[in-house]
């Protein structure tokens, strides 16, 4: 295997999507497509900003409504890339060095797509930088008992430290890059980029010293962040939310949409691009599995919160619970059921995890699902608290739908534009492995 | 194509000759008619407001009110304290004239043909016209007007009518009190009315008799009502049996609807029962019969103590029966007085109008401050025969549809810019005094007839003239003290001592007719907020929640469930509604507690309103109505289902499902249910606040709260709350900061309904607090829960912890900044909310903050009658009391004390300084 052919091929292939524009119809094609969903976010986010925040479907009591589900949402898709590049690198997990630049990128603007949502959100967003510890003339100071202060830091570190991490691993391939590239403009380019690196056996040394902390640093942040995203619900008292199950639950779930996402965008990209040989039906298998490992984490965690809401003896979680599943909201429960519960368990069929088409249609189903499982988790929660007298129902509006569509089309437009520019494999962990092996 | 050809210079003194253009506009004088103050009137100190004894008429009857004034703009109204029927309490309409006054709807200008026209033409208009009037002793001249109950325009128009003997004034109200006098002309032989005291029964009969709702007198009769309640430890009863909800029944211990035909049959059984005549058939039903004994019973217990009251739009008969029994049970509760409203002799009915326009022989028509193209029985074809009349004069405040079809439209003056009197329920007189100059070219009703008298004298003047006269002696101290006080001492009405004349075995023989509830039958109602359609224009009321339905901007056909099954409707069906011919368009509304075979819609929906961008289509039941079946519609036929209608309404949950919000005790002195009230409160992970000397609480007792909305209205007007309309309520966003919550529970068929006004709870450890990220929302030394406007980056997280969900955000910039009159009666001392922010209850902080400025300047402690919240205030029962709970003293100290007194989700351990005072139902379940 030291030398395959293959391997050697598609490699060469990462290097000249970005430096000889290699499949540049497909690329155009995506690129545009992106393009014009990233305008309709632009329109929402234009309309949102002239009017306010009412001309989304949120109403008292159901005060947080699409921009939250999308935020905690991306949020959990970002975390699979963190797994990824700093859990399994940890655990000598190699098969991930195919996907795992892939997944850090998408972690990158993944966070990126959640973190404009709680901004956008605020019914007075020119304020957001209120909620930054700064001095100030004020003499104010942040609420620290805010669960959104915990996400600000908590989101804050996760993006630093993935785009630290995403950039470390890039180091050595940018390199390749400046030396490979034909064109004066792409070496000065990558040149400024790769820091100069060398290839030297010190600088080796040093990168895989430097990388191996950052992996330790970016592990518990796979942890920590959707722990901290869950408290806004745990911590809060509404029935519904106010769970300790939520932290583990809400990791568990946002591994499995994340690695959902991961296949969503590595399949098409591995076809489109010809890397069968890097992302391989070994790879898809491995990532399967984590899928369904995590999926049954979640489905537990279903479980629970329905148990918990017998248990507790409490009316309004019991009344909640069955609110949920045949309320106006029933739809949308066992979608949430199916998707995440019974259709993934598909998965323990070795045919459908060696499969890419079907894995494919199921990475789909399971981010509907997960996303559908934060509707169920925030609105429904929100419309049917203590009070009967404040009840009522959220319905999206036409912005709603615009804005999570626009946010998907600002997501895949940057990951266009990524893997125009930078290799989307880790080329030089890739042939490490070979080498090794 | 040709080239501009522009040279540099040119284009930039062209493009700056069109900037300079763009900004002319602004340079226009204001429209509206300001004051300025050229000297600083002396005590007058900017910020500190004045108060001015007036009365706002509804129904032509006066409710004494003062009006807060703000460097010369009146910006709210409270009732006075030394009013006889408002006792300083006041009720939802009377504050919302502030806004109509101030209403940018309103009719700014006269209208001829079409045209507006200046000030000086409508007084020459007026002029003309009586100048032409005595050559024919005023024939062919009519007016048409409402009952009014003033006595200075009693005797303009009696100067009127005697200079010009054949003139003939018409007088027409929507809601009409005819009936109430044409039963005591039956009863006593003479036009009374009755005025009733509710501190003396021990048990009342109530016969859809809404004496806590809209009969004039109910702001005193719903205080005297539970005050002696409270004080005889619970002991009176209330029952009431009526065909649709109103708030005394919904009130009642006991209460049954029945279908509006069998009321009058109970009620001949109750009386029997009691001993009161003579034998009638026993009703069928088991339920009637059971609670037609049973009231019988407590009747010939009370004895002198019974009260029987009966609704003013029933029937003469019935009415007049209830006078009689009252007498022969020797009731002191109620007392006769000659009718308040003037001119009742003098005035011709609106019928005898429509004819005389159709035969040709009117030739000028005065409309005075009404709409009768929209209000008249559909059967006079009112509109038809006025469009005959050539000159057409309508006087009003707002261009509504008789105006359209008026040849000649004046504006007219409301009672915060003119001077004038009324009677109270009771006669009492108040001058109505102005506060401001006119604030567009109106006269007032007085001037209007002191002009067709040729006289052209002021408001100012007529009034004085008139009571100069009345009053003799020292006139001008006499008048500044009625002035003053806001009533005239003494005036009130002599108790007639008339006997009846009436033998109800009459009755009796005439109502053997049987009861057939085969057909459905359709009940009319004057609407609990816009009346008979004339507030529609506000939205202040146009959005309070209907009592029962939480219905705003609307009405609807109500029936119960058991109806809709009958008629094979459902609720949100559009319907046709049909009755010998006429028809008009409603959607169902379930709704339980409504007779069986038993529909009700509200008047004054429908209408095509000025104010469009707010309102909705409605539905209105005027088309349905004629003169001589004004409000109860048999034979009525449901046809043709169509779209679902969207009702929007601020509650869609009546049931408490199970859970422990509202406590019943049978006992004032019971404890509540308290299965979920925290054992120890002092479980908690922050540390106790600190005593200060002042903490502010609040105590609502649900068992006095009749949910009548005068206390969330009262907080709309002192704090500045936007009306959003229909649609965003039906997005549920309505910005009321108090709501009252209305649950029923029991039987589908007569449901026990339960009233909860939830303000700000101001939680010792309030859940909003911790979760917002900025400190929007932070607790003050004396509890309350504070939220810091200008701080708020709309989160909203505060509301999603709040279990009380009393926290509203502006999603929207919904406050109005462009529309200049909008402005002016804004209260000075509490911020106006922009876009993205969140808001709630405040416990009128600017009110405590006010007391403590006046205290520390006199180096005292603040008074407990000091700070008052402004719903406390309004509210007509006392249901709530405001304070600083340190000082054991204090109401609010002492209701907390009370066994009764309980938190709402106590289980929560959030400790609110909101509580409540659990309902009490002697005679009910606890729960």
């Amino acid at each position: 295997m030291k030398n395959d052919p293959a391997v050697r091929e598609a490699s060469q292939r990462v290097y000249d999507i970005v430096l000889r524009h290699y499949g540049n119809r497909a690329w155009w094609a995506g690129f545009l497509i992106s393009s014009f969903f990233l305008l309709v976010l632009l329109v929402a986010l234009t309309v949102l900003f002239w009017w306010g925040v009412g001309i989304w479907g949120i109403n008292i009591p159901v005060a947080w409504g699409f921009a939250i589900v999308n935020f905690v949402w991306w949020i959990g898709i970002g975390h699979a890339g963190t797994f990824i590049s700093a859990v399994l690198y940890l655990c000598n997990q190699n098969w991930r060095n195919s996907i795992n630049r892939l997944s850090e990128a998408m972690t990158l603007f993944a966070v990126t797509c959640a973190g404009m949502f709680p901004v956008i959100h605020l019914g007075r967003f020119w304020r957001v930088y209120w909620l930054a510890p700064y001095p100030n003339t004020m003499e104010v100071w942040p609420q620290f008992r805010s669960p959104l202060i915990w996400d600000e830091f908590a989101v804050g570190t996760y993006f630093t430290v993935s785009i630290l991490f995403w950039y470390l691993g890039l180091v050595p391939d940018l390199a390749a890059l400046r030396d490979t590239a034909p064109k004066r403009l792409q070496k000065i380019f990558y040149g400024v980029l790769s820091f100069g690196w060398s290839g030297s056996s010190l600088q080796w040394a040093r990168f895989q010293a430097a990388y191996g902390i950052l992996a330790g640093l970016a592990t518990p942040l796979v942890v920590s962040v959707h722990s901290i995203v869950s408290t806004d619900f745990a911590a809060a008292q509404v029935p519904g939310w106010h769970n300790a199950l939520f932290p583990p639950y809400f990791v568990a779930g946002a591994i499995f949409s994340g690695f959902a996402m991961v296949l969503t965008f590595a399949i098409p990209l591995r076809k489109f691009f010809h890397l069968e040989a890097l992302i391989t039906p070994d790879h898809m298998d491995k990532m399967a599995k984590v899928m369904l490992a995590t999926g049954l984490i979640v489905a537990y965690g279903y479980i629970m919160e329905g148990f918990m809401a017998w248990y507790s003896g409490s009316q309004e979680e019991w009344q909640l619970l069955r609110f949920r599943f045949t309320g106006p909201y029933a739809v949308v429960s066992w979608l949430v059921m199916i998707c995440n519960v019974i259709i993934p368990q598909a998965l323990w069929l070795p045919r459908v995890r060696k499969s890419p088409l079907l894995l494919f249609i199921l990475s789909l189903v399971i981010n509907l699902g997960m996303w559908l499982e934060r509707f169920v988790i925030i609105v429904t929660a929100l419309s049917k608290d203590f009070l009967p007298s404040s009840w009522a129902l959220f319905y999206p509006t036409f912005w709603d739908i615009a804005t999570l569509i626009g946010s998907l089309g600002l997501f895949s437009w940057l990951f266009f534009l990524f893997i125009r520019f930078f290799p989307m494999i880790s080329v030089h962990e890739v042939k490490k492995e070979y080498a090794e092996a | 194509m040709s080239q501009i050809k522009i040279s540099r210079r040119q284009f930039l003194k062209r493009a700056g000759l069109l900037f300079a253009m763009s900004q002319l506009p602004a340079c226009k004088p204001r429209p509206e008619e300001i004051i300025p103050y050229v000297k600083m009137p002396e005590r007058l100190v900017p910020g500190n407001p004045k108060f001015y004894a007036t009365a706002m008429t509804l129904r032509g009857i006066a409710r004494g009110v003062l009006a807060e004034s703000h460097m010369g703009r009146p910006t709210r109204l409270e009732g006075n304290p030394q009013h006889p029927e408002s006792l300083g309490a006041i009720d939802p309409v009377s504050q919302a004239e502030i806004y109509t006054f101030y209403n940018p709807a309103r009719s700014k200008g006269g209208l001829e043909k079409g045209k507006e026209i200046v000030r000086e033409r409508q007084i020459q208009i007026i002029k003309t016209l009586a100048a032409s009037l005595p050559e024919r002793q005023g024939e062919g001249f009519r007016i048409l007007m409402e009952s009014s109950a003033s006595p200075s325009l009693e005797a303009e128009v009696r100067k009127l009518l005697r200079a010009l003997p054949r003139t003939v004034v018409h007088r027409f109200d929507p809601v009409s009190r005819d009936p109430v006098y044409e039963a005591t002309a039956r009863a006593f032989g003479q036009e009374l009315q009755p005025v009733y005291d509710f501190t003396r029964p021990s048990f009342i009969l109530s016969v859809s008799g809404d004496f806590l709702g809209d009969m004039p007198g109910a702001l005193r009769y719903s205080r005297d009502y539970t005050e002696q309640r409270r004080r005889s430890s619970y002991a009176t009863r209330l029952y009431s049996i009526e065909c649709v909800w109103t708030l005394t029944g919904a009130h009642a211990d006991k209460r049954l609807p029945v279908h509006p035909d069998q009321i009058l049959p109970a009620l001949l059984y109750i009386l029997y029962r009691a001993g009161l005549h003579a034998e009638v058939p026993v009703p069928a039903e088991s339920a009637l019969r059971g609670f037609c004994d049973e009231t019988a019973g407590g009747l010939k217990l009370a004895g002198a103590g019974g009260l029987i009251i009966a609704g003013e739009m029933e029937d003469p008969a019935l009415q007049a029966l209830c006078h009689v029994a009252n007498s022969r049970l020797g009731s002191t509760a109620v007392r006769y007085i000659s009718p308040v409203e003037v001119l009742r002799g003098e005035t011709r009915s609106i019928n005898e109008l429509v004819e005389a326009m159709r035969d040709g022989s009117v030739r000028t028509l005065l409309v005075l401050d009404s709409n009768p193209v929209y209000t008249a029985p559909s059967d006079l074809a009112f509109e038809e025969a006025f469009l005959r009349v050539p000159d057409r004069i309508h006087y009003g405040l707002f261009r509504d549809e008789t105006a359209a079809r008026s040849t000649v439209h004046l504006p007219a003056a409301h009672n915060l810019e003119a001077w004038g009197d009324g009677k109270a329920y009771d006669g009492t007189v108040s001058i109505v005094q102005p506060l401001i100059q006119p604030l567009f070219d109106s006269v007032s009703p007085l001037e209007l007839f002191s002009l067709l008298n040729s006289e052209a004298k002021s408001g100012y003047e007529l009034v004085r003239d008139y009571w100069r006269y009345k009053a003799g002696g020292e006139f001008e101290k006499w008048w500044r003290k009625s002035l003053e006080d806001g009533i005239i001492s003494g005036t009130a009405s002599q108790s007639s001592s008339a006997a009846p004349v009436m033998n109800p075995d009459e009755v009796v023989a005439a109502s053997q007719a049987p009861f057939n509830a085969s057909s459905f039958t359709l009940v009319l109602c004057p609407d609990h907020r816009i009346w008979d359609g004339r507030y529609a224009e506000n939205p202040w009321l146009q959005e309070l929640p209907e009592p029962f339905t939480k219905l705003v901007w609307d009405t609807a056909l109500f029936m119960s469930q058991k109806t809709a099954d009958s008629l094979q409707v459902q609720h949100g069906d559009q319907v046709e509604i049909r009755q010998r011919g006429r028809m008009t368009q409603a959607a169902v509304f379930v709704l339980p507690g409504i007779a069986d075979g038993t529909g009700f819609m509200t008047l004054g929906y429908g209408r095509p309103l000025l104010m469009q961008s707010k309102a909705a289509p409605s539905f209105n039941a005027y088309l349905l109505r004629t003169s001589s079946e004004p409000w109860v519609l048999r034979g009525v036929e449901l046809a043709g289902r169509g779209a679902p209608y969207e009702f929007v309404s601020t509650q869609n949950h009546f049931n408490m499902q199970g859970r422990d919000i509202i406590h019943v005790v049978k006992g004032e002195d019971k404890t509540g249910r308290r299965l979920e009230q925290s054992k120890d409160p002092s479980i908690s992970l922050y540390p106790p606040q600190p005593q200060e000397p002042y903490e502010w609480g609040m105590v609502i007792d649900l068992s006095s709260c009749i949910g009548c909305g005068s206390c969330v209205m009262a907080c709309q007007a002192e704090n500045n709350i936007v009306s959003v309309g229909k649609d965003q309520v039906g997005r549920s966003r309505e910005m009321h900061w108090l709501r009252i919550a209305s649950y029923f529970k029991g039987s589908e068929q007569n449901p026990q309904v339960y009233f909860q006004p939830i303000p700000c709870m101001h939680c010792e450890t309030a859940p909003c607090e911790v979760v917002c990220p900025v400190a929007a929302t932070s607790h003050s030394v004396e509890g309350l829960n504070e939220q810091i406007y200008n701080r708020c980056v709309g989160t909203r997280y505060c509301s999603n912890n709040c279990p009380y969900k009393v926290r509203r955000f502006n999603f929207y910039n919904y406050v109005d900044g462009d529309t200049e009159i909008l402005k002016m009666f804004r209260n000075p001392d509490v911020t106006v909310r922009a876009r993205g922010v969140m808001e709630k209850c405040t416990y009128c902080v600017q009110r405590i903050n006010e007391a403590r400025i006046r205290a520390q300047r006199e180096n005292r402690r603040i008074r407990e009658e000091e700070v008052r919240t402004a719903c406390q205030q309004a509210c007509p029962t006392g249901a709530i009391v405001f304070g600083n709970i340190m000082d054991r003293e204090s109401e609010v100290a002492k209701a907390r004390k009370n066994p009764r007194n309980y938190s709402l989700l106590a289980g929560l351990n959030t400790r609110p300084r909101t509580t409540y005072l659990a309902y009490v139902s002697p005679i009910g379940e606890e729960s």
